[in-house]
């Protein structure tokens, strides 16, 4: 969590003389280690972009996500990712849009989520590593609403290292996609929020030693 | 079924069918990209609509981004004249969220013994931003440097924004001109006293920025 790790991280450095001066992290991609990841729920966020009326974007996240991540940096291809993210969590800036997200089904009318939503899951399909050797285009199935539709994220490696704080073997990345929320049922408000959902993900994952991984 | 009956559903789903497309025609995304819609005058910022999302870099392995919201503020504009636009908007440190619970409360921790609070402390007063300079770029950017006041310290910040849409909201939802815009920017967050676990996470913190003003 981050605020334990973040206590963590500044008891360590109360003891120690100097800050590192940077952050033990190597951005090339060649020593990621191989094998099976599973995502640090506070470091792994969703973040969504819709249009609202034509006249601003309105921004809102996605966290507390799980999942795992089977990772070969020899055959990238192989890799397969799977994805629980708790729609019921959604956080926005404003209590008010976070109610109408959450809102009872109204009758006759399109609602966004509803008070109890299930999860929504991600699971891949299809990897294929990108010539940067640092990127890939990622193909799955995204179950969201009771309705499972295809997306594609391209996502990009961000860096790895292992963790001063939690010792554990870390992988990031950064992701991108755009969906139709109608393709999943979800058209309330229709045209005047905008249908076409622009997602920004950033996924941290931590190696599970491998005689816990079996 | 009764023949009565199947008439009165099937008059029923005619009215279904018909109504919509009689009674009311489909309803159109108010705003528009075109800034020969935009009014003079003084705005309002539209508080629900309004946010920044700060974005910090994680030990190297990711972005993590939070939200600023329940934005208050006006922006002065005149189209035929942009350079002469003034924006004053206050942020509600204290409602900053993020997707983690802890951290938010992290967040607002109080200060330890030594005063100093990890991040914002248990009761931050508002941050203001108020433009000084607004150089227009293209037909629809600029660049606005502004005074930002966060944390009792107040630095320049230069911001690069973008009109987003411009129009009239329906009658129903009020009827107001709207405007907005998006912008980018960055601080240096040790520059204003919040050097928490910097290097860590990161000193530099992107903003970006979606904003709704009306009238």
């Amino acid at each position: 969590m981050i605020p334990r790790s973040l206590i963590a991280a500044a008891t360590l450095f109360a003891g120690a003389s100097t800050l590192p001066a940077a952050p033990p992290v190597s951005p090339d991609p060649s020593g990621v280690a191989a094998g099976t990841y599973q995502a640090d729920p506070t470091h792994t966020l969703v973040g969504w972009r819709v249009n609202h009326m034509g006249f601003n974007d309105y921004f809102g996240l996605f966290g507390s996500i799980t999942g795992t991540l089977v990772l070969d940096p020899a055959n990238l291809a192989a890799s397969r990712v799977s994805i629980r993210i708790p729609v019921a969590k959604v956080t926005t800036a404003n209590a008010g849009l976070t109610g109408a997200l959450l809102r009872p089904n109204t009758v006759g009318k399109a609602d966004y989520f509803g008070p109890r939503p299930a999860d929504a899951l991600f699971v891949s399909t299809k990897v294929t590593p990108g010539a940067d050797g640092r990127s890939a285009v990622i193909d799955g199935k995204l179950t969201l609403n009771g309705k499972t539709a295809p997306v594609t994220i391209t996502a990009t490696f961000a860096g790895a290292g292992k963790n001063p704080i939690t010792r554990k073997q870390t992988v990031g990345f950064h992701g991108t996609t755009t969906i139709n929320r109608t393709d999943w049922g979800l058209s309330a408000d229709v045209p005047m929020v905008g249908t076409s959902v622009d997602l920004s993900i950033s996924a941290a994952f931590e190696l599970i030693p491998p005689s816990k991984a079996n | 079924m009764s023949k009565p009956i199947l008439i009165a559903l099937g008059a029923a789903a005619a009215l279904v069918i018909t109504l919509p497309l009689t009674a009311q025609t489909a309803p159109k995304i108010p705003g528009s990209k075109d800034a020969t819609a935009i009014t003079g005058g003084t705005y309002t910022a539209d508080a629900s609509h309004t946010m920044v999302v700060w974005t910090v870099d994680h030990l190297g392995f990711t972005p993590y981004s939070g939200i600023f919201g329940d934005i208050a503020g006006t922006l002065t504009l005149d189209p035929k004249n942009p350079v002469a636009a003034k924006v004053d908007v206050t942020i509600p440190v204290s409602k900053a969220t993020t997707a983690s619970a802890g951290l938010t409360k992290h967040l607002f921790k109080p200060a330890g013994a030594n005063g100093k609070a990890d991040f914002f402390g248990a009761t931050p007063a508002d941050a203001r931003f108020v433009s000084t300079k607004v150089v227009p770029k293209g037909k629809d950017s600029a660049t606005i440097t502004g005074d930002l006041t966060l944390n009792g310290v107040t630095k320049p910040v230069t911001l690069e924004a973008t009109f987003y849409g411009a129009g009239k909201a329906p009658a129903m939802m009020g009827g107001k001109e709207n405007v907005g815009f998006s912008a980018k920017g960055k601080i240096i967050r040790s520059q204003f006293g919040i050097g928490y676990a910097v290097p860590v996470v990161s000193d530099e913190v992107t903003l970006k920025i979606y904003a709704g003003f009306q009238k």
